[in-house]
């Protein structure tokens, strides 16, 4: 095996630390940042032919480099200091590759899918990409601002504001003979583990759990499907997503409710929950096994979060004891459906989620 | 690494020392060109039913993959460290004889709805077209002639029939990859899981279904670079495709798209950039490059990105066992061809092709 060596650099500036009227300048700013033509790290990592990983948080701008030659990559934080912004014609086409992106990002029936519901879900969307109109508004001061915001800082510029669940039903319009529907339904209490133990059993990957039997074993009406946690913390839901042809998109729907609720309500099979919490703990030290692994664990140690080895450990321990989330009382769940949705098909997926 | 010869399966392990999880990849020979004479998409069909008909097992291994391209399909699983021999003998028993009717109907349909999802995007139809349409008769768009009427009608028989030819251990290469496996435990369990020994039998080359067909018109005014090499991408290939993205963004057009289309001892880079109105510029552009952009400095670069991005891939045990199932580099290797294309009407148009220096 070749050794590598993976280096994560953190800048306090999240997408919540965007002000309204310029959504998306940390996106920019990391854009910037990663340019291979900027003169900063994403120079350094060009010439060195690191592999590179962004990801923009609520809380951080998160950096990653890994190299398996022996260069200086240890050094890497230092192209982070004294960033200087991009003139006006650079920060235009920053903007342009940037709303490429956010086009492409509304093009994408998966994305869009879990945008509709997120905000069926909470009321708002993510938009951390930003608008043409925010994106507009974003001078190189800005971008100046931005960095010397981040140069000493050690916590986070913002933290996202707490949302409040609404629930309900919308869909959108997707050109294309499929249909993509969703679900949601909020929980609450979980101890660790729960609520990845209760996706995988419904499979966060389709087949292996109840959804994969319900919608393609047994019916045949569904290719691309799987479960997953909608929002983070205590804050959350059970989610669920199929993409049908546009005949099954009502059936979909209510056999991916009847899916979650069997999993939240009970009764639950201890078999059925040991090999779900086995899956799931492939999953979690398998993104241990990743080349960013080993770095992303010791940052989740740095921030106080649960580490995925712990998180395996509680998982198992939630094999064995049976404690899953329970379906928060009073609060409707979320139902989506992106495609060519009827009126009738419509009334029916509204009925779904009461 | 070992290389173990289980009664006619080839079975490559390999200790990753400090691995939480195993990786495993079995490669079978077999993929949409071999479809002949049954339907269109009987291979893609028999990949869905093979994996919907592997038993539950006991220890909860999450679902195996699987992806049939032009000439092979690949099935690939994970588990946790002591699950290694559970996952050999999983992987291995998609080699085995196994009744697989009564998912044909199931998996018939999610086929269905995988080649609809495709056919909703036109642009994952480019890369196999302009391949083929550099170098025809190779198999390299053999992915894109299933259609919902060759699914339909593909039987019982055909699969059961495909499966039984081209399902076998002398078809096959398996990889296994993890910390402390145990070695002959599993090559036990693998031999016990993996099927009949059949003698040895000759396969004829597959035979490439073409012409080409047309693309949608909605990708009008895209232009296309397409890289015809060997199978194993050299450090000047790699320093092409680069050269080719540079010379096109710095005029100000990104990519697009880019994919590799795998045949019959070739394969072929398809990169393309939406030019729309000035399509011609960015044609002129990309013809008139060629072996001019491929500086000592552009070729060292190239060795340094492969090597790192060779060495981020083997840092799994899944990567790690795709690898050591990838085909040998070849001793022959043919001259690499650039060829420049323009998408006018839904057709693909040949604006100019190169032969390029080794």
């Amino acid at each position: 095996m070749i050794a590598g060596r993976a280096v994560i650099v953190d800048l306090p500036g999240g997408s919540a630390s965007d002000p309204p009227e310029r959504r998306g300048l940390a996106a920019l700013a990391a854009r910037h940042l990663a340019d291979p033509a900027a003169g900063g790290p994403g120079t350094l990592a060009s010439r060195r032919g690191w592999r590179t990983r962004h990801r923009l948080e609520p809380d951080w701008s998160s950096f990653s480099f890994w190299s398996c030659v022996d260069d200086d990559i240890g050094d890497v934080a230092a192209a982070f200091e004294h960033v200087q912004p991009p003139g006006r014609a650079g920060l235009a086409a920053l903007v342009d590759r940037q709303s490429r992106l956010a086009n492409a990002h509304r093009a994408n029936g998966y994305l869009r899918l879990m945008d509709l519901l997120d905000g069926c879900a909470w009321g708002e969307q993510n938009n951390a990409l930003g608008t043409a109109a925010t994106l507009a508004s974003i001078t190189t001061d800005d971008l100046q601002d931005y960095f010397d915001a981040c140069q000493d800082r050690v916590s986070p510029l913002a933290s996202p504001a707490t949302r409040q669940w609404r629930g309900g039903y919308r869909s959108a319009p997707q050109p294309g003979d499929v249909t993509r529907v969703a679900v949601a339904v909020p929980v609450t209490g979980s101890a660790p583990g729960a609520v990845e133990l209760a996706v995988e059993m419904l499979g966060s990957h389709g087949m292996g759990g109840r959804l994969g039997s319900a919608l393609r074993s047994d019916r045949a009406i569904a290719y691309g499907l799987g479960a997953f946690r909608l929002g983070s913390g205590q804050n959350c839901a059970i989610a669920a997503q199929a993409q049908v042809a546009p005949e099954h998109t009502v059936e979909a729907g209510r056999l991916l409710m009847d899916c979650v609720r069997s999993v939240l309500h009970g009764p639950v099979d201890e078999r059925e929950r040991l090999r779900a919490a086995t899956r799931v703990r492939t999953a979690l030290l398998l993104q241990v096994d990743q080349p960013f692994g080993a770095a992303d664990e010791a940052r989740r140690k740095r921030l106080r979060v649960p580490t995925l080895v712990d998180l395996a450990t509680a998982v198992q321990q939630r094999g064995r004891d049976g404690v899953l989330p329970t379906e928060e009382p009073g609060l409707p769940s979320a139902v989506v459906a992106l495609g060519a949705v009827t009126p009738e098909q419509s009334s029916a997926l509204e009925r779904t989620h009461t | 690494m070992s290389v173990h010869n289980v009664n006619g399966l080839n079975v490559h392990l390999l200790d990753l020392p400090g691995a939480h999880t195993v990786g495993g990849v079995l490669v079978v020979r077999t993929g949409s060109a071999h479809d002949t004479p049954h339907p269109p998409g009987t291979a893609h069909l028999v990949e869905h039913l093979k994996i919907a008909s592997i038993p539950a097992g006991s220890g909860g291994l999450p679902p195996v993959r699987g992806v049939t391209d032009n000439l092979v399909t690949r099935f690939s699983a994970v588990g946790l460290s002591e699950q290694a021999i559970e996952l050999g003998a999983r992987l291995a028993a998609i080699l085995d004889d196994v009744a697989m009717d009564e998912h044909l109907s199931s998996e018939r349909q999610a086929v269905l709805v995988e080649m609809r999802q495709a056919s909703a995007n036109p642009l994952l139809r480019l890369g196999p077209t302009v391949a083929a349409a550099a170098r025809p008769w190779r198999g390299l768009a053999a992915t894109l002639q299933a259609d919902v009427d060759s699914v339909n009608r593909i039987t019982a028989r055909d699969v059961a029939v495909l499966a039984e030819r081209r399902y076998r251990r002398d078809q096959a290469d398996l990889a296994i990859v993890g910390s402390r496996l145990p070695v002959d435990a599993l090559l036990n369990a693998v031999d016990q899981s993996a099927g009949p020994v059949r003698p040895q039998a000759g396969f004829p080359h597959p035979i490439a279904a073409d012409p080409v067909p047309d693309l949608a018109d909605a990708l009008d005014g895209l232009v296309v670079a397409s890289l015809a090499r060997a199978c194993q991408e050299s450090d000047h290939d790699h320093a092409m495709v680069g050269a080719l993205r540079t010379a096109a963004a710095e005029i100000g057009f990104p990519l697009t798209g880019q994919s590799t289309v795998d045949g019959l001892d070739v394969a072929v880079d398809v990169l393309c950039w939406r030019a729309g109105t000035n399509a011609d510029g960015l044609a002129k552009v990309l013809m008139s490059r060629g072996d001019e952009m491929l500086s000592t400095t552009a070729i060292r670069r190239a060795s340094l990105e492969r090597r790192q991005s060779a060495g981020y891939q083997a840092q799994t045990p899944l990567g790690t066992a795709a690898a050591l199932v990838t085909p040998d580099e070849s001793s022959d290797r043919p001259r690499a061809e650039l060829a420049i294309w323009r998408v006018d009407k839904g057709r693909l148009h040949r604006c100019r092709e190169t032969l390029l220096a080794r």
